[in-house]
């Protein structure tokens, strides 16, 4: 359910071609167990360590009005220390529930091009 | 009143509070009334096949035989127009002309052509003195039948 410790994610955003792998496995979950959409992970990505933020996942809980929809991977977009986005662009879609985050998302929300 | 979604699998309406989305990577959007439609939607069954969808209903013309009238076939309405070089009249004119009519119409013109190719022929003579190249068989007008009526055959 969720992710988790040793879950690997996809990375969506375009520092995959500085970083070279599209892979990134889940080394720790903050402040909870199960990271669900918007929440910060530690990553390990082509040997080094990331933060980085859990954008689409493959679980979600119904009612689907409130709730990001049920994606077919689960994928992140990494992050610099300070929390901002290390990618200039991200591909594919994310859930639009990621506007309302606030401040914590406004910069990933920028850099996306679609929103479902 | 939120927007009612419409189940992709089943065709059922979602009222807000049920069902599931599922968001492909491509972007496309899936809406399911429940586990039944969205396992069914994942396994890749057709709903065509699965007999109570609505695609399969409307696949097979279920339960709309009492609405539909039976479909009035569509025939062309034969129209005749006048032409550039021919109006109306002269057309219908043509048309319903006899036939001896027009046989003697037809004679006439033949009758016109060979002598016309006989004059010919006698002039040609007497100026060339005697090598006359004997005309081609005398041009036979053609009658052509009445104007086609528009339209496909």
């Amino acid at each position: 359910m969720s992710i988790q410790l040793m879950t690997r994610l996809r990375v969506i955003d375009n520092s995959v071609t500085t970083i070279g792998d599209p892979i990134a496995k889940c080394v720790h979950v903050y402040k909870r167990k199960h990271a669900r959409v918007g929440d910060y992970i530690k990553v390990a990505v082509g040997g080094k360590l990331h933060h980085a933020m859990v954008v689409t996942t493959k679980h979600s809980n119904a009612p689907s009005l409130v709730t990001p929809p049920k994606f077919d991977v689960n994928s992140c977009v990494l992050l610099n220390p300070k929390l901002e986005p290390l990618g200039t662009r991200i591909h594919g879609p994310i859930p639009s529930m990621l506007r309302k985050f606030g401040p914590r998302t406004a910069k990933i929300c920028a850099i996306a091009t679609k929103f479902l | 009143m939120a927007k009612l979604d419409v189940c992709a699998f089943s065709g059922f309406k979602i009222y807000p509070g049920h069902g599931k989305r599922y968001a492909r990577v491509d972007g496309k959007v899936f809406n399911f009334l429940n586990g039944k439609t969205e396992a069914s939607f994942l396994m890749r069954r057709n709903p065509r096949k699965i007999c109570w969808t609505v695609l399969y209903r409307r696949k097979h013309r279920k339960g709309t035989q009492e609405e539909t009238v039976k479909r009035r076939t569509r025939r062309t309405q034969k129209f005749q127009r006048a032409i550039q070089g021919a109006t109306l009249e002269n057309i219908m004119a043509k048309r319903n002309q006899k036939p001896e009519v027009r046989k003697a119409q037809r004679e006439q013109l033949v009758r016109a052509a060979k002598e016309k190719n006989k004059d010919k022929k006698h002039s040609k003579a007497a100026s060339k003195g005697g090598k006359s190249a004997p005309k081609s068989k005398a041009n036979k007008i053609v009658k052509t039948n009445a104007p086609r009526v528009g339209g496909k055959r």
